[in-house]
């Protein structure tokens, strides 16, 4: 039975820039390869297309086609690195061997990928990885995500135009300093959205017995948060932090006291508790919390209950904030 | 009185127009059909296309053309219902056994039909065609995909690429 070990951790990095006329364009003619096959008489964009549908990792086969196809999957707007294309076949027995493997494989595959990449002229609109985040070690995700973490001018060069980041399925509890690192890399982010995932609740109403054990490693992992290196050069660009799920804890307190230490452009904190659910109860109980926080981190909570309505036009409203 | 909005006309005859292939042939079908591309879309919406004009489509020949017609006319009335809405779980199974049996065809229509659906910019068709080509790539290794598509059996030299190649992008087929 899947549960905690399997949280997963995604991350979208949506790398937005204004609108022009696709570089793709001029690729549609004067694309001659030798092969006698049919499907090579298409322009880019509508291999492209195909590839689109395709896991990374059929996609990345198709490049052993032939010189043109090796272009293409650097060609792609679209990456979604996922752990499930990575499991071996049959069913997934989450060890922790299998997990460390799928983990590796899929920060492989996304390297590779992005180091295909040298030139700027095809833009990635969307970078999508999804990868197990282990309770004890979760500093580990810097080294699962970003091949050198200790060094992120490398990533630069990749990242210095990424405007949103979405961090989903952050599981409550875990440490957040390394989200630091994403503003050490991206100079031109604007919108930084962290949501956190109930997996612990859920997680206890399903297996009750191994509660406490649970609850320990939690635990452990929160007193790990100081680990990342103090950040200390000001991030002039970050303009709102946006998060769902929001508890407001201790620990997440200060990280976003951390954040607006160095984030001097940073005028828009929204926090939101949207819903719960509680699943093996079979009920659904809502509790919207609206939270402010102003320069001294002050924390303010309402909570209300509400019907499943209610739960539809929270998550449809962009969630509050006051100064 | 004001009059319908709607482009449907007050008698209850849809309004029709003319499509001219490269090959010169004409097909006449509904507005609402022809209007599922994008491409045709404004032309048709201005009034083009009726009585004797016709609108040519210089890179679309005539088999291709009553292919993609056939798709139009059968998603057309899902489309002007704005998509799923109202439409019963009987037919959308309706139109997804319509879809596959449709796309159920010899690779070289398939290709002239994507490029097609890609001119006239009609989208459910270009992606249930590149879903087509992508499901026969599903899960094959090199050779198979190579066999599949159509692909001339490598040289030596091509062999030793896609060799070194397969070393390159080992994480893709462990």
């Amino acid at each position: 039975m899947p549960h905690s070990r399997e949280a997963h951790l995604g991350v979208s990095l949506q790398i937005r820039r204004p609108r022009k006329p696709s570089p793709l364009r001029f690729l549609i003619d004067g694309q001659k390869d030798n092969q006698d096959d049919n499907l090579s008489k298409l322009p880019n964009d509508i291999l492209l297309a195909i590839l689109d549908q395709l896991d990374v990792r059929d996609a990345a086969r198709t490049s052993v086609l032939s010189k043109r196809w090796r272009q293409l999957p650097a060609m792609l707007s679209r990456l979604v690195i996922d752990v499930k294309n990575f499991r071996s076949n049959g069913a997934f027995k989450p060890s922790m061997d299998a997990l460390v493997h799928t983990n590796v494989a899929v920060a492989k595959a996304t390297n590779s990928m992005l180091s295909r990449r040298k030139s700027s002229e095809y833009i990635i609109q969307l970078l999508h990885m999804t990868f197990y985040l282990r309770d004890d070690d979760s500093i580990s995700i810097g080294r699962t995500i970003w091949v050198q973490p200790e060094d992120p001018k490398r990533l630069a060069s990749m990242f210095h135009k990424l405007r949103v980041v979405n961090l989903i399925g952050v599981p409550e509890g875990c440490d957040l300093t390394w989200t630091m690192f994403i503003l050490d890399a991206a100079p031109s982010l604007k919108e930084l959205y962290i949501t956190f995932s109930h997996v612990m609740q859920v997680w206890n109403h399903v297996c009750e017995m191994k509660l406490d054990k649970e609850r320990r490693r939690f635990n452990s992992c929160r007193e790990k948060n100081v680990k990342w290196e103090a950040y200390n050069v000001e991030h002039h660009s970050l303009s709102t932090l946006t998060m769902f799920n929001f508890q407001p804890e201790d620990y997440i307190v200060r990280h976003i006291r951390r954040v607006m230490e160095v984030a001097v452009n940073l005028d828009d904190i929204k926090a939101v508790q949207e819903a719960r659910v509680w699943l093996v109860q079979g009920q659904v109980s809502i509790k919207a919390v609206q939270v402010s926080i102003d320069q001294e981190a002050e924390v303010f909570i309402e909570e209300q209950n509400g019907s499943r309505d209610r739960l539809a036009r929270h998550n449809s409203l962009p969630c509050y904030a006051a100064a | 009185m004001a009059a319908p909005e709607s482009g449907d006309g007050n008698n209850g005859a849809a309004r029709m127009v003319t499509l001219i292939s490269s090959d010169n042939t004409r097909f006449e079908v509904e507005a609402a059909a022809a209007s599922l591309s994008q491409t045709l879309q404004l032309t048709i919406l201005d009034g083009g296309g009726g009585g004797g004009d016709g609108i040519p489509l210089p890179n679309v020949d005539s088999a291709t053309l009553s292919k993609v017609l056939e798709y139009c006319i059968k998603h057309a009335p899902a489309a002007a219902n704005g998509g799923a809405p109202n439409a019963t779980a009987v037919d959308r199974a309706e139109l997804e056994r319509f879809d596959n049996e449709f796309v159920n065809i010899d690779q070289s229509v398939l290709y002239s039909l994507i490029m097609a659906a890609h001119n006239l910019e009609i989208e459910g068709l270009q992606s249930l065609v590149a879903k087509k080509v992508a499901d026969m790539i599903k899960g094959k290794s090199p050779m198979e995909i190579r066999r599949t598509l159509g692909f001339p059996d490598p040289t030596p030299e091509e062999q030793a690429e896609m060799n070194a190649h397969m070393l390159e992008y080992g994480w893709a087929y462990e």
